[in-house]
């Protein structure tokens, strides 16, 4: 190593080297005692060798006092200005070997640019600041060194991006641009270093998009940080040509550093303290409440909007007013003169107290009066027991004054109770209706709290209460208050907490006693509908559409063998009920048009097995006809049901017994029908003794064969259900003359029918045409041959209720004696009857089954008349 | 008129098909009648195609056996060369009306007949 003695000497710079005196401990740094500087060092510094004053110069104190705080290791730069060269120097500080101070100069900088520039400083930028004093100094440093951008930005609140506060671009005033930080110099700048690229910084940052579009080639940035070491912004220099002079502008820059630092610090908080006031004043103006703002004399400096908006003056005329100003119509709530000495802010003022919810009536310049409330708050001053200002705050409730004033009237009168209490229960205002109530006087309610009146509530509970209705603003409850006489009275209460301005709980009582009672009668009255619904015999369920049931009584219940009405309730109707399900939907469709309709249907019980029921139901319908239910009343039928089906069962036996009967005997009849109208076939001598043999066997034949018949309709009369068809008479009758042709004899006779009304009538059609066939073949049968002309006549008159059918002829008639007895069975009223004597009989008892009637007029040798009334089974 | 008609008449009472036979060749002029005393035989018959199809059938109803509608249920099951032109009418002395309805139903049944059968009928049914 060489010694410090050499390395002096042989610099090729100016170099001093001073010797470190230590204290006794050996590490705090006492003084610097020069050691030796070579003739560089002299030169630059001075032309005298004699007389320079080292110590003072080079400022050897300050470099003391830097060294004794700061590591050792560090550089210290500082600047030095040579009077008698007039030029700055940089001088290099640094500590060698822990013995040896070093001081390097290496070149003067520029003189007359840092004249210009401290000149300026001290001059024309003092008096800029922000936005103004960035350009101005951008601008200097630019024209001095003869570059094309220099700007100052500051590092935005994300550390990603940089904002341009102020800078110079081309011989103007660079726009304020913010910029991401991402792949340009700047980043490494703020690596808390300064940097410098002398040429190609295109090159080196491709991803540097302003750079490129600048097209600038050189870059020379120094961070600002602050006192702490944190990054506040950055100083730029740039240029389209590669520097020159990189070193004088390093210079430069180092010499301003610290000022734009100063400037950055005081536009940094100046920034957060004007957006902390815009806050503020947002919050203020957004507040519900007007704001004012008075100092100690009562003038008026500050108000929120809200506060123009209620007392109605826009913000001019507010500032600068007091509360004395003769402008001002205050009253109080009576209506008497509230003087402006007397308002919160100027009582505040005079003696410091708060002051709240004080009502106020302000007449506003439009001639209305705006019902204030006011709160006043002081504020002091340093030590002073006197407040230098108050704050105001005020609500306009003019609307709830309005409430409050209609309630005093009407309410009074109003049969409602109606108290006003505070939020502790003391009663402040009540009508004469809750006097009556409780029997107290409005004087004594007036001393008393609701905690004296409550007999359900008190103490704790009666507290936390109020506390619910005040946080809920208002409910509705019952509860019970005891009368000046002791009595309790059940009351409703509807209590409302009014806020604004008031503080008060406005409630309305009403006595509910007989409310009550008569509440106990319909409840007991409903236990005993419930009692008989319960023990009823037959079975009550209440479903809704989809399929669940919703209510069922025991029987109910019992009936489809469930546990209990939890069990039913889970039980899918239309699935696992119905035996089929599509029967639901039917009868659902069905019922939703009747009333009381009964329907008979299977169900299916819990344990499989199927019964009948009869259902008596219904829909409940709401008042807009909306399904809400559907109830019924059922019995089981299944015995009923059983022996129903069973008793079909057997009349369908015994009708086919009958028919089977019917059949073997009529086989061999018309056997021997066919047989006779065979041989009657076989000779053409139709007068053959022969032929008319012949003709005998097959009239008693028929004759029997028309006894099997009726035989059979008169049982079936009695076993078979009534059917009910449409009936069409003409076609009926037709039939019936047709099948009716072999009794005629060869007598021509003539037949008209007319069929009166365009109603169609419902009935039994194979009844009916019984009953037709026995009257007509009696018509037919009983002609008398001796007349010239003989007749049936069939006339048939239809109405909504009935169809009456006349069937006369001018047949031999009927003898009076036997007229009474015609109907009875086996009754032959001739002896030239070919019947068996069943014929009006079966077509009597027949008739009875329809609901119908049979009456005859008869007049012996000259006819007959029937009349038959069937009612139609519609309607 | 029913000549060269093949004609199959299916009844159990052997006057009833002595009479039927007389008068469809007296008043109708049948030539080719084929009985059988059952549905069953009736049924075989037809199968084994000996006597040809018939085009025309009188059938019974109460039969011992095969009765008229069993008779039915299996004419429909065979082939359609058997059946297709064949017309079937009931001749039957049953006065149930499910008979004649049941007889109405199907739609190989032509007529209903009752018995006794009558020249009448048989001329207004045949010798148009």
């Amino acid at each position: 190593m060489i010694s410090a003695d050499k390395l002096v000497d042989s610099a090729p710079f100016g170099l001093a080297c001073f010797r470190i005196a230590r204290d006794e401990s050996g590490i705090k740094i006492n003084r610097f005692d020069l050691f030796k500087m070579n003739h560089a060092f002299r030169l630059l510094l001075t032309n005298e060798d004699n007389n320079f004053d080292y110590q003072k110069e080079l400022k050897l104190d300050s470099i003391l006092e830097f060294f004794q705080k700061e590591k050792e290791s560090v550089n210290y730069n500082q600047l030095y200005y040579s009077t008698e060269n007039s030029a700055w120097y940089k001088l290099d500080c640094w500590i060698a070997d822990s013995t040896w101070l070093m001081i390097s100069v290496k070149e003067k900088v520029e003189k007359r640019i840092t004249d210009e520039i401290f000149a300026k400083l001290s001059t024309q930028f003092a008096h800029l600041s922000g936005k103004e004093f960035f350009e101005a100094i951008s601008a200097q440093i630019a024209q001095v060194l003869g570059i094309d951008y220099v700007f100052v930005g500051k590092l935005n609140h994300d550390a990603l991006s940089i904002s341009v506060l102020g800078g110079y671009e081309k011989g103007s005033i660079m726009s304020e641009i913010t910029y991401e930080l991402a792949g340009t110099p700047c980043q490494n700048v703020l690596g808390k270093k300064l940097c410098i690229y002398p040429q190609g910084i295109q090159n080196l940052f491709p991803q540097d998009v302003l750079l490129q579009e600048m097209g600038v080639n050189a870059y020379v940035g120094s961070p600002i940080m602050s006192k702490d070491g944190e990054p506040l912004g950055i100083i730029v220099a740039l240029n389209d040509e590669p520097f020159a002079t990189t070193n004088q502008i390093v210079q430069i820059i180092n010499l301003f550093i610290d000022r734009v630092t100063a400037e950055m610090q005081r536009y940094k908080s100046e920034q957060s303290f004007q957006e902390s006031q815009l806050r503020m004043k947002s919050i203020i103006n957004s507040m519900a409440e007007g704001l004012i703002m008075q100092i100690s004399s009562g003038e008026i400096v500050f108000s929120n909007q809200n506060a123009e908006k209620i007392l109605g003056l826009t913000n001019d005329q507010l500032l600068g007013k007091t509360s004395m100003d003769p402008s001002w119509e205050t009253v109080h709530e009576d209506g008497t003169n509230f003087p402006g000495e007397e308002h919160p802010a100027m009582v505040t003022l005079k003696t410091g107290a708060p002051q709240k919810n004080v009502l106020m009536g302000v007449k506003k310049k439009d001639g209305q009066l705006s019902w204030i409330s006011v709160n006043s708050q002081p504020i002091f001053g340093e030590e002073n027991a006197i407040p230098n200002a108050v704050v105001v705050t005020f609500n306009d409730i003019t609307e709830t004054k309005k409430i409050t004033s209609h309630y005093s009237t009407i309410l009074q009168n109003s049969i409602d109770g109606f108290l006003i209490h505070d939020k502790k229960g003391k009663i402040v205002e009540v009508n004469d209706a809750y006097c009556r109530l409780i029997g107290y006087s409005r004087e004594e309610l007036l001393k008393m709290s609701v905690s004296d009146l409550d007999a359900k509530e008190s103490g704790k509970v009666l507290i936390e209460h109020l506390q619910k209705i005040i946080t809920s603003k208002s409910e509705r409850f019952e509860t019970k208050h005891k009368s000046k006489n002791g009595k309790i009275i059940e009351i409703e209460v509807s209590a409302k907490y009014i806020d604004y301005g008031y503080d008060y709980i406005v409630v309305f009582i009403r006595d509910i006693t007989d409310r009550k009672i008569y509440a106990e009668a319909i409840k007991k009255s409903e236990e005993k509908y419930r009692n008989l619904f319960n023990t009823m015999p037959n079975g009550y369920y209440q479903s809704v559409p989809d399929g669940k049931f919703i209510d069922a009584n025991p029987a109910f219940i019992e009936m489809l063998g469930y546990k209990n009405l939890e069990e039913l309730k889970q039980v899918d109707i239309k699935k696992t009920l119905y035996v089929q399900p599509d029967e639901r939907d039917e009868i659902l469709t069905h019922n939703a048009e009747f009333i009381n309709q009964e329907e008979n249907y299977r169900l299916r019980k819990k344990d499989g097995t199927t019964i009948w029921i009869e259902d008596n139901a219904r829909y409940v319908k709401d008042s807009k006809g909306n399904v809400l239910y559907h109830e019924g009343i059922c019995r089981d039928i299944s015995d009923r049901i059983k022996f129903e089906i069973e008793l079909r069962k057997r009349n369908s036996e015994l009708d086919r017994f009958v028919y089977s009967a019917s059949h073997d005997l009529r086989a061999p009849l018309s056997s021997l029908l066919g047989l006779i109208n065979l041989v009657q076939t076989m000779t053409d001598d139709q007068e053959s003794e022969f032929v008319k043999i012949y003709q005998m066997m097959e009239k008693s034949v028929k004759k029997l064969d028309d006894f099997i018949s009726e035989i059979l309709d008169y049982s079936r009369n009695h076993h078979l259900p009534v059917t009910n068809d449409e009936i069409n008479f003409e076609e009926e009758i037709y039939q019936i003359i047709k099948s009716l042709d072999y009794l005629n004899n060869g007598v021509d006779w003539d037949l008209s029918v007319s069929i009166n009304g365009n109603n169609t009538i419902k009935s039994d059609k194979k009844r009916l045409k019984i009953i037709l066939n026995n009257i007509i073949s009696n018509s037919i049968k009983y002609l008398d041959t001796s007349k010239q002309d003989p007749k049936i006549s069939i006339s048939i008159e239809q109405n909504p209720n009935e169809a009456i059918i006349d069937i006369s002829d001018n047949g031999i008639g009927i003898k009076p004696e036997y007229l009474k007895r015609i109907f009875d069975m086996f009754f032959r009223a001739t002896e030239k009857s070919t019947g068996s004597g069943l014929g009006l009989y079966i077509a009597k008892e027949t008739l009875e089954k329809l609901n119908g009637k049979i009456s005859v007029h008869s007049v012996f040798g000259e006819g007959s008349t029937f009349q038959i009334t069937i009612p139609n089974f519609v309607g | 008129m029913l000549a060269k008609k093949n004609i199959l008449l299916v009844d159990d009472n052997n006057i009833d098909l002595f009479i039927t036979q007389s008068f469809l060749k007296k008043f109708c002029g049948a030539d080719t009648i084929f009985t059988a005393s059952s549905g069953l035989e009736a049924l075989n018959t037809i199968n084994s195609g000996i006597n040809g199809f018939p085009e025309i059938i009188f059938l019974d109803i109460k039969m011992p056996e095969m009765d008229g509608f069993e008779f039915l249920n299996e004419f429909e099951k065979l082939s359609d060369e058997r059946k297709t032109n064949c017309e079937i009418y009931m001749l039957s002395s049953s006065q149930d009306p499910s008979d004649v309805q049941k007889s109405y139903l199907n739609p190989f049944v032509k007529n209903f007949i009752s018995k006794p059968i009558s020249q009448d009928l048989l001329k207004s049914l045949f010798n148009k």
